[in-house]
C-alpha cells in the first residue's frame, strides 16, 4: 500500500473540485467558496480557511491553484474584463483523478457532486450571499480562521494504490520537480552546451 | 549540490549498479526507465524517466531525454533507499538553479560525460 502526501492531496482534492463543473469554474471566488462548503462537509479539512475580504479565503488553496497551473494540470482562460478567469482540468489526469481521490480522501466525491449542484452555478452575487451568511464564517472574527487544515503530516494511505503508482503521481504533482525539470531544459536549450569541453568517462569512477 | 560522481565515491556498492543503469539508460533511453506519463507539461512529456538502482527496494535514478542533442541527462540518484527519503524534501529548484547558471555561463567542469551515448 502506498502513501500520498498532503502537498498532493490538496492537489487532487482541488482538482477534484474543477472537475466536477461542466464547463470549468468560472472565477476563482467561486472556487473558494466551493471549496470551502465542501471541506465544511467533511472531516478532513485539505486547507485552512478564515474570514478575509470577501469572505472564506484560503492562503494554501491559492498557492496550489497556482501550482497546478504552472505544471499544466489546471488551464486558465481570461474572461472579458472584470469577470476573472476560467478554470479547468487538463485532460491529462481527468481518468485517473477520481479513483485518486476516491482512495485518498473516501467519500469525498459525493459531497464536490452536491455542493457543486447546490451552489456551484449561482450567479456570483447569491453565491456570495450565500457564503456570507454562513453561520460558522458569521461567527469567526476578521483575520481568523474559521477552520485548520487536518490532513496528517506524514501523508494519507493509498490502499488502492502501489508505491510505485503513488511515487508517480507526487512526483508528477510536485511543482518543484517539475519547474526544476523545465529550468534545466531551458538551460541545455539557452546555454553554452560544448559537449567537447565536457570530461568524458567511461563509467562514473 | 551533491554531485552523483562525487558522491558515489563513498559507496562502492552502488557505484556498480548505477554504473550498469547508466549504461542501460544510454543504450536504450526510452526503454530502460519508465516513463513518467502522468507529467502534465508539454515541454517534459515523454522525456522523464525513472528507474531502479539495484532493485526495487533499492535507490532511485531520474533521468530526462534532451532530445535536440540525444543527451540523457542523470537529473537525480537518490541520496537513501526509496523508502528513506522525502520527494517533498528535496531541494529540487535549489539544484536546479545552480544546474540552469552552469548551463548558460558554459561552466562543464563539474559535469561528466559517460561515453557512449548511444541509441537515441
Amino acid at each position: 500500500m502506498g502513501v500520498i502526501s498532503k502537498q498532493t492531496v490538496q492537489k487532487l482534492f482541488l482538482l477534484g473540485i474543477v472537475e466536477k463543473f461542466q464547463n470549468g469554474v468560472y472565477g476563482a471566488k467561486r472556487l473558494q467558496k466551493v471549496t470551502y462548503f465542501v471541506e465544511k462537509d467533511y472531516n478532513k479539512k485539505p486547507f485552512t480557511f478564515k474570514n478575509w475580504h470577501y469572505g472564506q479565503f484560503s492562503e494554501e488553496l491559492e498557492t496550489t491553484k497556482e501550482q497546478l497551473i504552472s505544471m499544466g494540470y489546471l488551464v486558465v482562460i481570461p474572461l472579458k474584463a472584470g469577470d476573472g478567469n476560467q478554470y479547468y482540468v487538463s485532460e491529462k489526469i481527468i481518468d485517473r483523478l477520481n479513483k485518486l481521490l476516491e482512495t485518498t480522501l473516501s467519500g469525498i466525491q459525493s459531497i464536490i457532486e452536491r455542493v457543486v449542484d447546490e451552489i456551484g452555478y449561482l450567479p456570483e452575487k447569491k453565491l456570495l450571499k450565500h457564503a456570507y451568511q454562513d453561520p460558522l464564517f458569521t461567527a469567526t472574527e476578521f483575520g481568523k480562521d474559521i477552520f485548520k487544515e487536518n490532513l496528517p503530516d506524514g501523508g494519507i494511505p493509498a490502499p488502492n494504490l502501489s508505491d510505485e503508482d503513488c511515487e508517480e503521481i507526487e512526483l508528477s504533482l510536485n511543482s518543484e520537480f517539475t519547474t526544476s525539470l523545465l529550468l534545466i531544459k531551458e538551460g541545455m536549450d539557452r546555454g553554452k552546451l560544448d559537449l567537447d569541453k565536457v570530461q568524458r568517462i567511461g563509467q562514473i569512477i | 549540490m551533491e554531485l552523483a560522481h562525487q558522491l558515489l565515491q563513498k559507496c562502492p556498492s552502488v557505484k556498480k549498479k548505477l554504473n550498469k543503469q547508466i549504461e542501460k539508460a544510454c543504450a536504450d533511453p526510452f526503454h530502460a526507465g519508465k516513463c513518467m506519463r502522468e507529467i502534465s507539461h508539454p515541454d517534459l512529456q515523454g522525456s522523464v524517466y525513472r528507474l531502479w538502482v539495484g532493485g526495487p527496494k533499492g535507490f532511485r535514478m531520474i533521468y530526462f531525454v534532451y532530445r535536440k542533442k540525444s543527451i540523457v541527462f542523470g537529473v537525480y540518484v537518490s541520496p537513501a533507499v526509496r523508502k528513506k527519503f522525502d520527494y517533498n524534501k528535496f531541494p529540487w529548484l535549489q539544484n536546479a538553479i545552480e544546474i540552469y547558471n552552469d548551463f548558460i555561463k558554459g561552466n562543464l567542469s563539474k559535469f561528466r560525460l559517460v561515453d557512449p551515448a548511444v541509441g537515441i
